[in-house]
């Protein structure tokens, strides 16, 4: 719906932008992107290190987070080395030594030998919100070389959201909220690159090349510095994180279709869709009122799309925890709440 | 609202002072375009899909997708991409949080979209269509998605490019356009909707069609205010597609003129009474010369929407009115039973009549005693002095068609009554392997490397020594399974059929050597058209034959290069996603050859394309395969030969 009341404005707005860019031409004060350009450069490194195996790239970037030569960057196999180089904005080289790094979040913390170097502070990171114009810096493809700057990219913040990983199929150890950019920075060696505001203010570190789990497109986006300013100072104050456990959180006795008393349409399609077939007499589901072509549709807030998701899911479930159910019934989406009786056999 | 005000005001203010003011500039365009944002948000819904009776796809993942709301009663639009899969329930979840069920009324397989229902208990918010006169090139739009939340919309920015694409059916945008916003919609800054985001190709018009295209800076977005018109068709649950004429133009060329080659029988062109030669001059008042103009003119148009068409025939105007249709009866080719003009003894020019070089035993022609070395004057009165001549009358004629043939034999004029038949789908015992002297320029031969510098991609190729200076009587691509066949291997096995008759080889490489990808058959195009012009490569023998996976990426290339390739064989492969809706045009032959291997496990869905292939009216050759699934025999890759070089058949 429209805001009657403001749509004037914005359509006096509108008609003012070119009056305004027609004024705003002469010299860099008046192009804001080129000043924060000209800001941010120089605390932008690229990285080089180990690659080549299977086409990957021996190349990513970063930036100095530090006037004594600390560099944030992607923890990638570049640096499976002890041979990383960093080379400044300036041009200079010098070999990078790894600080720590945080497997969670997928970042690492290099050190170089140098002093008093421009370098962004993250206490001052700022906050973005979706529909902010954003600045990229990276060096993707590679193609900055000694002093070249990083290449500049211009977007919009398409959306702030999870990171998400499908479960049992592809999953990154960090599954928090990140800066969905409509910028093509999914590139190889853009990874580790800053992301920042239209003044230039850093917001975001650039990830690794990602597929989104959930429309299988490859992701453009970025870690929120928010989300990584404590594990930075962590490396920094020498605890190193361990690598992040086992995503498996399946308790020791969880649920199956068998334990609540369900029947389901034979699973012969790679997606075939959870009917139930017939409920189990007496069993949890019977007394949920479940019936015999129900489809299940969510457990929980998840959506079930097959058959063999709703195992995949159930399998989540400690056997003692209520499981809530909404199926299909009659074009009607009905919800159930299902119970194990405390003395049903344990699952094998 | 009160920042924005607070910015009308700074912006007002600081008008005269540019050089802060372009700095406030982008943060106006910050709040323009989440005000755009808001506006829409709460007509974009989120759709979840659920169960599928279909096999999965690459890009095709079962995540959300993103729907808009269109009419209060809950009318909801959507594009047809996400429910690619034929899944079996639908979730909508509104801004409110609110999951409803949702059903699929109809589908409009002209543009791409669904039309979905859900049972809103109360009145749904609608959103303001953008006028198709005021949708401008170069105006700022934002593409909005709704799947990585259900509360909250994604933005992508960008600008209008291009309005009319696909054929008339949507504007053309560089924002970002993926499954991340497929079904969202396309709005300006006043948060009107522009169109609703799909994928579309100019080229092909499945489901995907497009979706490779994602997030390059060419995206679609069919107008809202073309849906809203035919809403009220659409909501009767009627499928909506694209309206059909029923005629055939030659398609060679750039963009040749729009003249009538044949009229489909049974179509709306003929029961209007168009004939061949007749130049189409306007569709609707619009003027058409040429076959794009003539595409423009018919994009937009649903079958069952009534034209008014202006044809030229010898100079008259004539005024036709007719009635669209989605399907129009499938074409079947008239077959004479002749081999043209090829044997070395009869390759003298002869200005009278088209040469016999063979005539297919127990056909029309051998029945009504035409013979080898005949020429062949007129068909119907139709001089057929051309191999093309007698192609286009054929073409206009069908099977079971009384056709009278006047023919030479020396200097004796013969002439007689035929009934055409169909073209035969068994391989001729024997066919002369012999062929004129041409006189082309010395070339190589042997194997070599047909690859091209711009592209990643190997092809080898292989040039039979036997062809000397003669063009070459046929094309054969070898599309492979991915890492299953060495091209040196392949070669090897096909080089004694190669020089029998007179058959040039490729065998094009995926990139990626564990697999093939869609684009690749921008590749074998390439190489098709370069091997096809320097060995001067009848053009009516051109064939793909794909073994297994590789005879998928065999099907597609041929049915996106219809003007090119005239043959599909298919060893171990079924294709029934792939072939339904495939329609047989007349001067765009196809022949199809299947190879079953005993222990395929393809078998039973090959006999079902077979099948498929029969009714839409292809012919379709089948050899029985080994026990060796993916292989053929030297027996088998020798009738393979002699079934490509004998397509040229009339």
């Amino acid at each position: 719906m429209l805001h009657p009341e403001t749509t004037w404005i914005w359509r006096s707005l509108l008609c003012l932008w070119p009056l305004l860019l027609s004024q705003a031409t002469d010299g860099a004060v008046s192009q804001p992107l080129a000043v924060a350009n000209a800001e941010v450069q120089d605390k932008m490194v690229k990285v080089y290190g180990v690659g080549g195996i299977r086409g990957l790239e021996a190349y990513q970037s970063g930036f100095l987070v530090s006037g004594e030569g600390h560099v944030l960057t992607a923890w990638s196999y570049v640096l499976d080395t002890d041979d990383v180089t960093v080379v400044l904005n300036d041009g200079r080289r010098f070999t990078g030594k790894l600080q720590g790094a945080d497997p969670r979040l997928e970042i690492a913390l290099l050190k170089i030998e140098a002093t008093a170097l421009p370098h962004f502070d993250l206490a001052q990171a700022v906050e973005l919100r979706s529909g902010d114009r954003v600045l990229a810096f990276c060096n993707l493809y590679g193609i900055a070389a000694g002093t070249e700057a990083t290449s500049l990219l211009q977007g919009y913040v398409s959306a702030v959201a999870p990171l998400a990983a499908r479960r049992g199929v592809f999953q990154t150890p960090y599954q928090g909220p990140v800066y969905i950019v409509d910028a093509m920075t999914n590139n190889a060696g853009a990874a580790g690159g800053a992301l920042t505001d239209h003044h230039g203010h850093l917001a975001g570190m650039l990830g690794k090349e990602l597929r989104d789990a959930r429309s299988n497109v490859w992701l453009n986006y970025a870690l929120p510095i928010d989300e990584l300013r404590e594990s930075v100072s962590a490396i920094l104050d020498g605890k190193t994180r361990p690598r992040s456990e086992s995503m498996d959180r399946r308790p020791d006795e969880f649920l199956t279709l068998d334990l609540l008393g369900l029947v389901m349409l034979p699973d012969v399609l790679p997606k075939t869709p959870p009917y139930i077939q017939s409920v189990v007499t007496n069993s949890a589901a019977a007394q949920a009122d479940l019936k015999p072509d129900d489809l299940i549709v969510m457990v929980g807030d998840t959506v079930i799309q097959s058959r063999r998701q709703l195992v995949e899911e159930l399998s989540f479930i400690d056997r003692l925890d209520p499981v809530p159910l909404t199926v299909l019934r009659n074009q009607e989406l009905v919800p159930a709440e299902l119970v194990l009786k405390a003395n049903s056999p344990s699952p094998k | 609202m009160s920042a924005i005000r607070f910015a009308t005001i700074t912006l007002v203010c600081l008008s005269c002072h540019a050089a802060v003011a372009a700095d406030d500039l982008i943060a106006l365009q910050q709040d323009a375009i989440r005000a755009a944002a808001d506006t829409i948000k709460g007509s974009v819904v989120q759709i979840e899909t659920l169960g599928s009776l279909e096999s999965s796809n690459a890009l095709v993942s079962g995540g959300p997708s993103t729907g808009l709301i269109i009419s209060a009663d809950g009318y909801i639009v959507s594009s047809a991409f996400s429910f690619v899969q034929k899944p079996n329930s639908i979730l909508v979840s509104l801004g409110n949080g609110k999951r409803l069920p949702a059903e699929i009324v109809a589908r409009d397989r002209s543009r791409m979209t669904v039309l979905l229902k859900i049972n809103a208990d109360e009145p749904l918010p609608v959103p303001v269509p953008c006028e198709r006169d005021q949708i401008l090139p170069g105006q700022t739009v934002v593409a909005i998605g709704k799947t990585y939340s259900k509360s909250d919309v994604s933005v992508s920015v960008g600008i209008v490019s291009a309005v009319n694409r696909i054929w008339g059916r949507a504007a053309q945008t560089d924002a970002n356009v993926s499954p991340a916003n497929y079904g969202g919609p396309l709005v300006d800054l006043h948060g009107r909707v522009i169109g609703v985001l799909v994928p579309l190709s100019p080229q092909a018009s499945n489901e995907m069609a497009g979706a490779d295209l994602y997030d390059s800076g060419i995206g679609f977005a069919v107008p809202l205010t073309d849906i809203l018109t035919k809403l009220p068709d659409w909501q009767q649950g009627q499928d909506l597609a694209p309206g059909r004429l029923g005629v055939s133009l030659d398609a060679t060329g750039l963009d040749p003129p729009a003249k009538v080659e044949v009229v489909k029988l049974n179509s709306p062109a003929a029961k209007a009474g168009m004939q061949q030669g007749d130049r189409i001059v306007s569709i609707n008042g619009q003027p058409i010369q040429r076959l794009s103009q003539l595409r423009h003119a018919l994009g937009p148009l649903y079958a069952e929407d009534l034209i008014q068409l202006k044809v030229n025939r010898e100079g008259q105007l004539l005024e036709l009115e007719l009635k669209l249709v989605d399907k129009v009866p499938p074409y079947a080719h008239a077959f004479l039973g002749i081999l043209p003009g090829r044997d070395p003894s009869l390759s003298t020019d002869e200005p009278n009549g088209l040469r016999v070089a063979t005539v297919f035993p127990g056909s029309p022609a051998a029945r009504a005693g035409i013979a080898t070395g005949d020429r062949i004057v007129s068909v119907n009165e139709q001089p057929t002095n051309e191999e093309n001549e007698l192609r286009v009358t054929l073409a206009n004629l069908q099977p079971g068609d009384k056709a009278a043939l006047v023919w030479m034999r020396e200097d004796q004029t013969m002439n007689g009554e035929l009934q055409l038949g169909n073209l035969p789908e068994e391989i001729l015992d024997a066919v002369s392997t012999v062929q004129p002297p041409q006189n082309n320029a010395e070339r190589e031969s042997g194997q070599l490397d047909f690859g091209t510098p711009e592209d990643p991609n190997q092809c080898a190729a292989y040039i039979p020594a036997s062809l000397g200076d003669r063009n070459a009587r046929g094309l054969l691509v070898l599309v492979n399974a991915p890492e299953a066949t060495k091209p040196d291997d392949v070669i090897a096995n096909w080089k004694s059929v190669s020089e029998d008759f007179g058959i040039v080889l490729l065998v094009p490489q995926p990139a990626d050597p564990s697999r093939w990808q869609r684009r690749e058959t921008d590749f074998i195009r390439k190489v098709v058209d370069r091997a096809v012009t320097k060995f001067n490569i009848d053009r009516q023998c051109v064939g793909i034959l794909g073994t297994e996976v590789g005879g998928r990426m065999g099907l597609i290339t041929a049915l996106r290069n219809r003007d090119t390739v005239r043959a599909v064989g298919l060893v171990d492969v079924a294709v029934s996603r792939m072939i339904g809706g495939l329609e047989n045009e007349p001067l765009q032959r196809l022949a199809f050859l299947m190879v079953t291997s005993l222990n395929s496990d393809q078998a039973t869905m090959m006999r079902t394309d077979a099948q498929t292939l029969r009714t839409a009216k292809f012919p379709v050759t089948q050899l029985q395969g080994t026990a060796d699934s993916g292989k053929l025999t030297d027996e088998q890759r020798v009738r393979t030969g002699r079934w490509l070089v004998t397509l040229n058949r009339l």
